[in-house]
């Protein structure tokens, strides 16, 4: 606790002030059980029977014994205590305490005595008002944590110094100092927040770029990459949040890949998504890479070497009819509409991108693995096959990943895979599947997840499950939103 | 915090080496299945396979086929029950110039889409004005040196009939006034992308298409003095744009309205539909 010989010294003037303006009556000292109730209802109907005693909760997670009072039938607890705690100051104010909160963020008032108090200027009310007893002030614990930003859950008895901030968190990313950037999609306008890991209620605002939302991560966790609505391509420090422009080039940009060695970032080009190309993170200078006039490229992913892409190409059905455009003359095949996945040779020249599937099949999250293996999730719209994890080796030959769950998810991250899926009873269970096919459950939940990030060195899960983003280390799960 | 509630954390081992990994994925407790199929406008066609693919992780066992053939193909193939959505540049539920409106069909806004005056590169011409359109466009006005160009015969490049490109360009560009056929100087294209190769191929060409599809081999010029860029349409100073829309026969419904919801998600108007150069529809509000 901070500064308790000072408040000390400080409270008992408050004491001699407050008792000579006569609107509370004679504060008990010492050990004594009867004090002044602290308001002028109250004084009015004389002294009040006071319990001392002690309350157990933790704050950022460190046990702490709080002091309190029983009074009026409420528990109310130190200021002093509780302010040193959370780390927030206290200063004498006009008649009363100043509470400032150790980010600078919020200013309370408080008057022993009097239910009114100010948060930030505005009046807000105890249920009862601070009680001057032994020397110290006493207050309502859950009004003044939150008051201070705080944030408390009365049924595991825990405090954090700063709220955890609530609503809809996607697009997660692992920083290289080992924070994590998530996207607020609720908000109305879109920002970036930025958590440290090591403690609940450690996180500010990173970005309120609304073009950043999706980045790119690069191999060493430093730059996030993305295209703002010009085409142009921009690079953000994830340490600073400082962004610069990269390159002039104004084409449209999706799927940005940064290569292995962060020196270049491909991409599909083209207002159809019709070329691959690159751009070099030093010069800015953009090179063409593939532009064989097939449309609807997506879902590029380049290989840890660079000799070699993988991409979907999104065949569209064909619809035709007459000069006119007349209604009967329209018709439209969709027998061939849907995701085939391609393979380019980039250490060939000329090379011809060779198409690695035929079916009909949903094709979502292809990879390519370090041992030339693609693998994607294949999903079944028109039967009733459950989604299944596909692997095309190098000669070709193509295998179901056997799993004892539905895969809705995959990805490749350096030695092999992580993939998340659903049990039969519902459950989301999260592996990883290394080179030689060995499976780890990493995480299980009964909830829902829907977003999943893996940090660099692989100790660290992120995952937003039914709507609060988690932390997973250590075989602990530290919950970062509410 | 009661943070162990749900989760099991089975051994989190270091078996992961590198990993950028992000994914809004499936829900356990997704059932969406079946299939989507959507028609219709070219220009709304990059739009239309980028959620797709967005909404397809979401719901895996949803196939969305598309095709574009133009605006009037979209209305067309639901009222033929052809499609489930009619992709078009106009609110096809309406009359407009040149089409009846597609009645008991709902238009569900997806897109802002700008246009834009193109030119080739040789035209010396960088402003026209509503009226010096409409005379180019009708065949009055033949010579570019009558809007203050070279002497150099205007070579008219028009997409065809049934084209939201057209229709909304008639509307807006030539305040209603017609395109008319010529012998000669003139040539109709049948897509935004041949549209734009015809004008960047043929010297002294005029022609108009989606902002998003100017590049730097053909010229954007002002309009009315003001210049083509998605600023100036939020703004209201540049008048030469249209909402897309998505036709559905009567409300949409199951998947079909899932997906319509998503293309209309902030996630997905704030996200990638800026970054295919489209205006998210409440940027107009």
């Amino acid at each position: 606790m901070r500064n308790s010989k000072w408040m000390g010294a400080a409270l008992a003037s408050a004491l001699l002030i407050t008792v000579s303006a006569g609107s509370v009556g004679a504060a008990g000292t010492g050990s004594s059980t009867k004090v002044g109730a602290g308001h002028t209802a109250a004084a009015a109907a004389g002294p009040v029977k006071v319990k001392e005693g002690t309350a157990a909760w933790t704050v950022n997670g460190s046990p702490v014994s709080f002091s309190t009072i029983d009074s009026s039938g409420y528990k109310l607890y130190s200021l002093s205590q509780v302010a040193g705690e959370i780390g927030a100051k206290v200063i004498l104010a006009q008649g009363g305490m100043e509470l400032n909160d150790s980010k600078g963020l919020h200013t309370v008032l408080i008057k022993p005595g009097a239910k009114s108090f100010q948060v930030d200027g505005a009046a807000q009310e105890f249920t009862v008002a601070p009680v001057l007893y032994g020397g110290k002030v006493y207050v309502e614990l859950t009004k003044l944590v939150t008051s201070l930003g705080g944030e408390l859950e009365a049924d595991s008895g825990a405090i954090l110094s700063f709220a955890r901030p609530e609503g809809a968190f996607d697009s997660l990313r692992w920083t290289a100092d080992g924070s994590l950037i998530a996207n607020k999609s609720d908000a109305e306008l879109p920002v970036l927040l930025k958590f440290g890991t090591a403690a609940e209620g450690d996180y500010h605002v990173f970005s309120s770029d609304d073009n950043a939302t999706e980045l790119a991560v690069s191999p060493d966790q430093g730059w996030g990459a993305f295209s703002d609505e010009t085409g142009l391509l921009h690079l953000i420090n994830l340490s600073s949040g400082a962004i610069r422009a990269l390159g002039t080039d104004n084409s449209v940009k999706t799927d940005l890949v940064w290569s292995a060695d962060g020196k270049k970032i491909y991409f599909i080009q083209g207002d159809k998504q019709e070329k691959i190309a690159q751009i070099s993170v030093d010069t800015g200078e953009v090179k063409t890479i593939l532009a064989d006039k097939v449309e609807n490229k997506s879902e590029l992913r380049i290989s840890g070497d660079e000799k070699s892409a993988v991409y979907i190409v999104n065949v569209t059905g064909v619809a035709k009819n007459d000069a006119d455009s007349t209604e009967d003359s329209l018709t439209v095949d969709y027998s061939k509409a849907g995701e085939q996945l391609y393979k380019l040779d980039l250490s060939a020249k000329e090379a011809k991108p060779a198409a690695l599937t035929t079916s009909p099949d949903n094709k979502l999250y292809p990879e390519i693995l370090a041992g030339g293996s693609v693998v994607y999730l294949s999903a079944d719209a028109e039967g009733d096959a459950a989604n299944t994890l596909k692997e095309i080796k190098a000669d070709g030959t193509a295998s179901n990943i056997a799993f004892d769950v539905e895969v809705n998810w995959a990805e490749n991250v350096g030695s092999g895979l992580v993939v998340s899926g659903t049990t039969a009873d519902g459950s989301t269970v999260i592996y990883s599947l290394d080179a030689s096919g060995a499976k780890t459950e990493l995480f299980r939940t009964a909830g829902d997840v829907s977003e999943i990030a893996v940090s660099k060195d692989g100790a660290r899960l992120a995952v937003v499950s039914d709507g609060k983003l988690s932390v997973i280390q250590g075989g602990k799960a530290l919950q970062l939103t509410k | 915090m009661k943070i162990f509630r749900k989760f099991t954390v089975t051994a989190l081992t270091a078996v992961i080496a590198v990993s950028t990994a992000f994914a809004g994925i499936a829900s356990a407790a997704d059932t969406l299945k079946g299939k989507i199929t959507i028609n219709g406008s070219t220009a709304l066609l990059p739009l239309t396979l980028q959620a797709a693919k967005e909404f397809q992780k979401l719901h895996p066992k949803v196939k969305i086929a598309a095709s574009g053939k133009g605006s009037v193909t979209g209305p067309q193939a639901v009222k033929k029950g052809i499609a489930d959505i009619g992709a078009v540049d106009w609110d096809a539920s309406t009359d407009v110039p040149g089409f009846k409106a597609f009645e008991g069909q709902v238009a569900n806004k997806v897109a802002v889409i700008p246009f834009a005056t193109i030119v080739n590169k040789n035209v010396g011409v960088d402003n026209l004005t509503t009226e010096q359109l409409k005379g180019i466009f009708s065949g009055k006005i033949k010579n570019w040196k009558e809007v203050g160009g070279a002497d150099a015969d205007i070579v008219v490049i028009t997409r065809a009939f049934g084209s939201g490109t057209r229709v909304n360009y008639q509307a807006k560009a030539l305040d209603g006034g017609d395109i008319v056929k010529k012998e000669k100087n003139y040539k109709e294209t049948g897509s935004s992308g041949d549209m734009k190769t015809a004008v960047a191929t043929t010297p002294n060409a005029i022609g108009y298409i989606d902002l998003v599809y100017v590049s730097g081999d053909v010229k954007a010029v002002k309009f009315n003095g003001v210049e083509a860029t998605t600023n100036n349409v939020i703004n209201g100073s540049y008048k030469i744009w249209a909402y897309g829309y998505y036709m559905t026969k009567g409300q949409p419904e199951g998947i079909t309205k899932e997906f319509i919801k998503y293309v209309q998600s902030s996630k997905f108007q704030q996200g990638s539909l800026k970054k295919l150069k489209f205006i998210p529809i409440s940027a107009m509000k």
